[in-house]
C-alpha cells in the first residue's frame, strides 16, 4: 500500500506520495521575485529558511491560482532530506530537487492509501493537465485520483509540451 | 581511524607545522648567527615532526627532502652554519618544495625534488670541513670534562638503574650531573635530557654495531652529554648480556626518542633538567636572558593553556546560519510580543534574556569562524624577501594588528587581492636603493601593512615609502587607453585621477615585469575587494609614498542595506553599492531631469546620470497617480509620490540612479542565497528575511544596470558632447576686444585680433591730400578713416589735438599682415574681454556686428578689416 497526500486543482483530485511531503501550510504572503519563470509564485519564510512556492496551476498548463481560504502550501522534502531517510530502493521516484520547494493548491483533502495493483498509468493528457507531470491515476470510489510526478513537476528544465 | 583519515591528519599537521617554519626561518635570516635557540629548534622539531610522519606513510620523497633540510638545518643550530641568505634560499626551496608535496600527497612521490637536494646537499657538504674542525674541538672539550669529573663513578646510586638488567655493572652507569657543562649548555639550548641504558647483545651486536657505530648512529639525533667513565674497558671480549647507560640530549620529545634511537622505549628515561635551571637562575654569573625564553622553549603545544580542536567549517557555517535565524526569530519574537509586555508577568525579563543569550550565541558563533589576518600577512614576509631579492631592492615589512580577526571567508578571498597590492608596493611604488638615497630617503623602503578596526569594520592599511603616484601620469595613461577622455581628465580632481588605477584595462607599470603580474591591474583587486562587500580607497604623496586602504566587513553572511519600496513591495539595496541619496523635488523635475536618447538622465553636479525606474525595470506596475482634490493633505501626499527618491549607485567605475518610491531603514541584513528556481534572476542577488518575518529580495546592482541596459559609453559621449559645445559656446560670446571712442560719449568695440596697432598721432601730423587725410606711417601715407564718414555717428570733436588710430590687421596677397587705413579714434578706452549677449545694431554698415552694453555704455560692435574694405568697395564703385 502506498499513501498519497491529496488536493484539489481546479477540482481535479491530484496525490502525491506521502513520503515526499514535509509540511502543508497556509502561508500565502508570497514574496513575489519578479523576472522568475511564470509559474514561480514568490518566496515565503518557514521558521527562518526561504521557500520558494510555485504556483502548481501554472506549473500544469492551467490558469494562475487565486487565493482563498482553502490555498495551501504543499511543502515538499529536498532530495538531501529524503536521503536522509534512507527509504528502500524499491519507492519509486523519491526524488525532488536539491532546494525546497512548495507547491501552491487549491484545497487540500485526506491523505489516501492506495493499493500499488489499482495504479494505472497515466493517459496523455487529463483535462488541461499533460501526461508528462504524471505517474498514474487510481479510479476511487467517487473521484479519480491524479498521481502527480514530482520530480517533473520541479525539473526546471522541463517545458510543458504543446497541446 | 583508517590509513586515510591518519594522512588527512598528517597533510593538516605538516601544513601547520610548515606554516610555522616559514616565518621561523625568515626570523634566523633577519638574526642571523644571533638567532634564538628557541627559534632553532621549533623549527628543527617541526621539519623533524615532517620527516617522522613521512617514514610512517612511506613517502620517501617527502623524506628524503625533509631529512636533507634537517640535515642542514642541525649545523645551523650547533652554531657551524651562519644562516646566510643564500642558506636560506636553499632551506625556503626546500620548504616550498615540501607544501607542494604536502598539498597534493598521493603524488608526492612524483614530485621532482633533485635541485633543491643538490643545494642542500652542497650547504652540507661546504659546512663540513668547518663541521668536522667543530666537532674535534668538541671532542676534546667533551674528553676533559670527563677526566675531570672527580665523583668516583662507582658512586652512582643503583635506584636510579631504570631496568633490571642481567648483569649491571654499577661503572657502567653514567650518572647524571646538573652542573656538567655539557648538561647546562644542552638544557640552554632548549634540548630534552634523557638517561638511555643500552645492552650489548641486543642493541650492538645483535644490529652488527661496534661501541663507535653506536655512538656515532646516536650522535644523528642528539648530543651524547655524559658517557660512563668505564665505558673505555668495554671491548669486543665484553660479555654480552652488560648494560651500559649515557646521558643523551636531543631535542626530540620523550615518545619519539625511542624512534630515533632505535631503543626500546623503557630503555630511554626522560631525566627532569628542573634543577639544572634552577641551579643555572641561582647562578648569579649565568647569563639569564636565556633563561627566560627557556620555558617557553620547553614548553609543548599542549602546555600553552588553551586547548584546541578540530572542527569541519562545514560544520561551524551550518552553525552560523542557525545562529542568524535565531536572531531572526529572536527580532520576530520580540516585536510580536512587544504588545503584551506589561500584560505578562515577567515577560520582560524573560525578553530580555533571550534577547542577550541570543547576541552571544550569535556572537560566540561568529568568533568560531573568526580567523586573525596574521594568517594571510605571514605569507607577505617571505612574498616581499624574495620580492627584494629579485628586484635588487632593499624592502623592509613592517605588520601591525596581526591579531585583528576577520571571519574566515573574507580571509581567504583577501589573499590574493593583498599579495597583488604588496607586489605593486614592491615592484613600482619603491625605487631602487641608489635612487633612494638620491632622493634623501634611506636605502630600504618599507612596507606597512596595518590592520585596525573601525567603525564595525575592519581596515587594511597596505603603505609604503615609495615615489608615489604622479597623477599627471596617470591622467595622461588614462587618456591614452582611452579610459577617460582628456575633457573628464580636465575636469578631475587629483584624487579622482589616482584613483583611476582602479579602472579596468588600466596599469601603471611602465614595463611589464613578470613581478607584478602581466596587465592584471588593480581594477582585479578592486572587484576582488568589492565581491567581499568591501570597499578600496588609496591616497598617495609624489615622493612620499602611496597607502591603500581596505575597508571589509566583519563577515559576508550579514550586509548592512538600506530598505526601498516601490508600489507595496519593499527591496534592500545593499550600502556597498550605494554612493549617496537625492531626492528631486517635484517642481525641480523638469529642471534636472533630462532625456538623452530617449532615457532620462540626472544632472548631478555636472555628470550625467542615467535613470532607472525601479518598478520599470523589475516590471512592476505602476498605480496610476490620482489626480490631487485640492485637499491639502493629499496634496503634499501627491508630492511625496511625485517627488523623485533617487539612489545613485555604483557598478564598477559607472554610477547610475535608481528611482524608488520609498525609502526605509538601514539595516544588517543575512544574506540568503537564491533556490534554483530563481536563480536565472539577474536583478537579484539573494534574499532575506526581515524582523517582521517577511522575505525581501536584496537586489543586484550590476544585475538591475545590465537588465535595463543602460548605456554609460553612449551618455559618457553625450557627456563630452555637451562639454565641448558649451565650451564652444563661452569661447563665442567671449570676446577679447579693444574698446575706443569717436565722438566723445560713443563708444566703439573691435576684436583684438583684427587690430594690427594702436597709434597715438597729433592733429599737426595729419596730412590733407584730396580731401582725404594721411599721415606718415613707416615711410608710406596712411589714410585715415573717420566713423562718422561711413556711419551714421558723432564726429571726433575738432578741438581735441591729440588722436589715436586703429590699425585694422589687413593682409596682402601673400598672407603677410600690413596696414591700409587708420580708423580715428578720441580715446582708447580699454583693452578687454567681455561676456555679452550681442543684440542687432539699429544702425547698418560695413563690418557693423552689432550692439551691447558694455561698463554701462551702449557700445556698437564691428570689424574693423570688413569696414575699411567696405569703404574701399565703396570708392571703387564711386569711381
Amino acid at each position: 500500500m502506498k499513501q498519497f497526500a491529496t488536493f484539489r486543482l481546479d477540482g481535479q483530485l491530484f496525490g502525491v506520495n506521502v513520503v515526499l511531503v514535509r509540511e502543508i501550510n497556509q502561508q500565502t504572503d508570497f514574496t513575489p521575485v519578479q523576472h522568475a519563470t511564470d509559474y514561480v509564485r514568490g518566496l515565503i519564510n518557514l521558521r527562518g529558511h526561504i521557500i520558494t512556492i510555485l504556483d502548481l496551476g501554472v506549473r500544469l498548463g492551467l490558469t494562475l491560482r487565486k487565493v482563498s481560504t482553502d490555498s495551501h502550501n504543499i511543502i515538499l522534502k529536498n532530495n538531501e532530506e529524503l536521503a536522509r531517510l534512507r527509504l528502500d530502493e524499491s519507492t519509486d521516484a523519491i526524488r525532488t530537487t536539491a532546494d525546497t520547494a512548495g507547491l501552491l493548491v487549491d484545497a487540500v483533502g485526506d491523505v489516501v492509501a492506495v493499493d500499488e495493483q489499482e495504479i494505472e498509468p497515466p493517459p496523455a493528457s487529463i483535462g488541461e493537465v499533460s501526461g508528462q507531470f504524471l505517474t498514474g491515476v487510481v479510479k476511487l470510489d467517487q473521484d479519480l485520483l491524479v498521481l502527480l510526478d514530482v520530480a517533473a513537476t520541479l525539473a526546471t528544465d522541463l517545458q510543458v509540451s504543446a497541446k | 581511524m583508517n590509513d586515510d583519515e591518519l594522512l588527512d591528519d598528517f597533510v593538516a599537521e605538516s601544513r601547520e607545522h610548515l606554516d610555522t617554519i616559514e616565518p621561523d626561518l625568515l626570523e634566523m635570516e633577519r638574526a642571523g648567527a644571533e638567532a634564538s635557540q628557541e627559534v632553532l629548534n621549533r623549527v628543527f622539531r617541526a621539519i623533524h615532526s615532517i620527516k617522522g610522519a613521512a617514514g610512517f606513510f612511506a613517502l620517501d620523497a617527502l623524506k628524503k627532502v625533509s631529512h636533507m633540510t634537517e640535515n642542514v638545518l642541525m649545523p645551523i643550530r650547533d652554531g657551524m652554519l651562519t644562516p646566510t641568505s643564500e642558506v636560506m634560499d636553499a632551506l625556503l626551496a626546500a620548504v616550498d618544495k615540501l607544501r607542494v608535496m604536502i598539498d597534493d600527497v598521493q603524488a608526492s612521490e612524483d614530485v621532482p625534488c633533485e635541485d633543491e637536494l643538490t643545494n642542500l646537499e652542497a650547504l652540507l657538504n661546504n659546512a663540513q670541513s668547518e663541521l668536522d674542525g667543530a666537532e674535534n674541538e668538541l671532542d676534546k672539550l667533551e674528553a676533559v670534562l670527563d677526566a675531570s669529573d672527580d665523583k668516583p663513578t662507582d658512586q652512582a646510586p643503583v635506584d636510579e638503574t631504570p631496568i633490571a638488567q642481567p648483569s649491571t655493572d654499577s661503572s657502567l652507569m653514567a650518572e647524571f650531573d646538573p652542573a656538567s657543562p655539557s648538561v647546562v649548555s644542552a638544557v640552554k639550548r632548549g634540548m630534552h635530557v634523557y638517561r638511555v641504558t643500552a645492552n650489548f647483545q641486543d642493541d650492538l651486536h645483535a644490529r652488527g654495531l661496534d661501541l663507535d657505530a653506536f655512538t656515532g648512529s646516536i650522535s644523528k639525533v642528539g648530543e651524547i652529554l655524559i658517557m660512563p667513565a668505564n665505558i673505555g674497558q668495554l671491548n669486543d671480549a665484553t660479555p654480552a648480556h652488560v648494560a651500559f647507560s649515557f646521558i643523551f640530549a636531543s631535542v626530540l620529545e620523550a615518545d619519539l626518542v625511542p624512534d630515533g634511537l632505535e631503543l626500546p622505549a623503557e630503555r630511554v628515561e626522560q631525566v627532569d633538567c628542573a634543577m639544572v635551571e634552577q641551579a643555572q637562575a641561582a647562578s648569579p654569573d649565568t647569563p639569564t636572558a636565556q633563561t627566560a625564553s627557556k620555558p617557553k622553549a620547553k614548553a609543548s603545544p599542549n602546555a600553552e593553556g588553551t586547548e584546541t580542536l578540530r572542527v569541519k567549517v562545514d560544520l561551524l557555517t551550518s552553525l552560523m546560519n542557525t545562529a542568524s535565524e535565531l536572531v531572526l526569530g529572536r527580532n520576530q519574537l520580540l516585536s510580536a510580543l512587544e504588545a503584551h509586555r506589561d500584560q505578562i508577568p515577567g515577560l520582560p525579563a524573560i525578553l530580555q534574556n533571550v534577547d542577550h543569550v541570543t547576541s552571544e550565541l550569535q556572537e560566540g558563533v561568529m568568533q568560531t569562524r573568526m580567523q586573525p589576518v596574521g594568517a594571510v600577512f605571514g605569507r607577505f614576509t617571505r612574498v616581499v624577501r624574495d620580492m627584494a631579492k629579485k628586484l635588487g631592492k632593499e624592502i623592509q615589512l613592517q605588520t601591525e594588528g596581526a591579531d585583528v580577526e576577520l571571519d574566515k571567508s573574507v580571509i581567504e578571498l583577501l589573499g590574493d587581492p593583498l599579495t597583488h597590492i604588496i607586489r605593486n608596493c614592491a615592484d613600482h611604488a619603491l625605487e631602487t636603493p641608489d635612487e633612494r638615497e638620491a632622493a634623501g630617503k634611506s636605502r630600504a623602503g618599507t612596507i606597512q601593512l596595518h590592520a585596525y578596526h573601525e567603525g564595525g569594520q575592519v581596515n587594511i592599511a597596505i603603505a609604503d615609502d615609495g615615489r608615489g603616484i604622479d597623477a599627471a601620469k596617470v591622467s595622461a595613461k588614462a587618456v591614452d587607453k582611452g579610459v577617460i577622455t582628456a575633457a573628464q581628465a580636465a575636469k578631475m580632481s587629483e584624487e579622482e585621477i589616482v584613483r583611476l588605477v582602479f579602472a579596468p584595462g588600466f596599469s601603471t607599470a611602465e614595463q611589464v615585469t613578470d613581478v607584478s603580474g602581466r596587465g592584471v591591474g588593480m581594477d582585479v583587486v578592486r572587484t576582488n575587494i568589492e565581491k567581499l562587500g568591501g570597499h578600496i580607497d588609496i591616497e598617495t604623496k609624489v615622493g612620499q609614498g602611496t597607502t591603500v586602504v581596505l575597508l571589509l566587513p566583519l563577515t559576508l553572511a550579514i550586509v548592512p542595506a538600506l530598505i526601498v519600496g516601490v508600489e507595496d513591495l519593499r527591496f534592500a539595496v545593499p550600502q556597498v553599492n550605494l554612493v549617496e541619496l537625492v531626492c528631486v523635488r517635484s517642481e525641480d523635475i523638469a529642471e534636472r531631469i533630462e532625456s538623452v536618447h530617449g532615457a532620462d538622465v540626472l544632472r548631478l553636479r555636472g555628470r550625467l546620470l542615467p535613470l532607472v525606474g525601479l518598478a520599470d525595470v523589475l516590471d512592476i506596475e505602476h498605480r496610476p497617480l490620482v489626480t490631487p482634490p485640492g485637499n491639502e493633505k493629499h496634496q503634499s501626499e501627491y508630492d511625496r509620490r511625485t517627488d523623485r527618491n533617487i539612489l545613485v549607485l555604483q557598478i564598477g567605475p559607472n554610477r547610475f540612479g535608481l528611482i524608488v518610491d520609498g525609502l526605509f531603514d538601514s539595516e544588517e541584513i543575512v544574506v540568503k542565497p537564491l533556490s534554483s528556481f530563481v536563480k536565472q534572476c539577474v536583478c537579484f542577488s539573494g534574499a532575506t528575511i526581515m524582523g517582521d518575518g517577511k522575505v525581501l529580495m536584496i537586489l543586484d546592482v550590476g544585475g538591475l544596470a545590465k537588465r535595463a541596459n543602460l548605456r554609460f559609453a553612449s551618455l559618457a559621449d553625450e557627456e563630452k558632447r555637451r562639454q565641448e559645445k558649451q565650451i564652444a559656446r563661452t569661447a563665442a560670446r567671449r570676446r577679447s576686444v579693444i574698446l575706443f571712442n569717436a565722438a566723445d560719449h560713443e563708444s566703439f568695440a573691435v576684436p583684438q585680433d583684427k587690430v594690427l596697432r594702436l597709434e597715438r598721432v597729433r592733429d599737426d601730423d595729419i596730412e590733407q591730400m584730396g580731401g582725404n587725410e594721411f599721415i606718415q606711417y613707416r615711410g608710406k601715407g596712411l589714410p585715415l578713416v573717420r566713423l562718422d564718414r561711413h556711419l551714421p555717428v558723432n564726429p571726433v570733436s575738432v578741438s581735441t589735438n591729440e588722436l589715436f588710430l586703429v590699425i585694422p590687421k589687413h593682409r596682402d596677397a601673400s598672407g603677410a599682415v600690413e596696414a591700409r587705413a587708420g580708423i580715428v579714434a578720441s580715446r582708447i578706452v580699454d583693452a578687454m574681454d567681455v561676456d555679452i549677449t550681442m543684440q542687432k545694431a539699429n544702425l547698418t554698415g560695413p563690418g557693423v556686428q552689432g550692439s551691447a552694453i558694455v561698463d554701462e555704455h551702449l557700445t556698437l560692435f564691428f570689424d574693423p578689416v570688413e569696414l575699411i574694405d567696405g569703404i574701399c568697395n565703396l570708392q571703387e564703385e564711386a569711381v
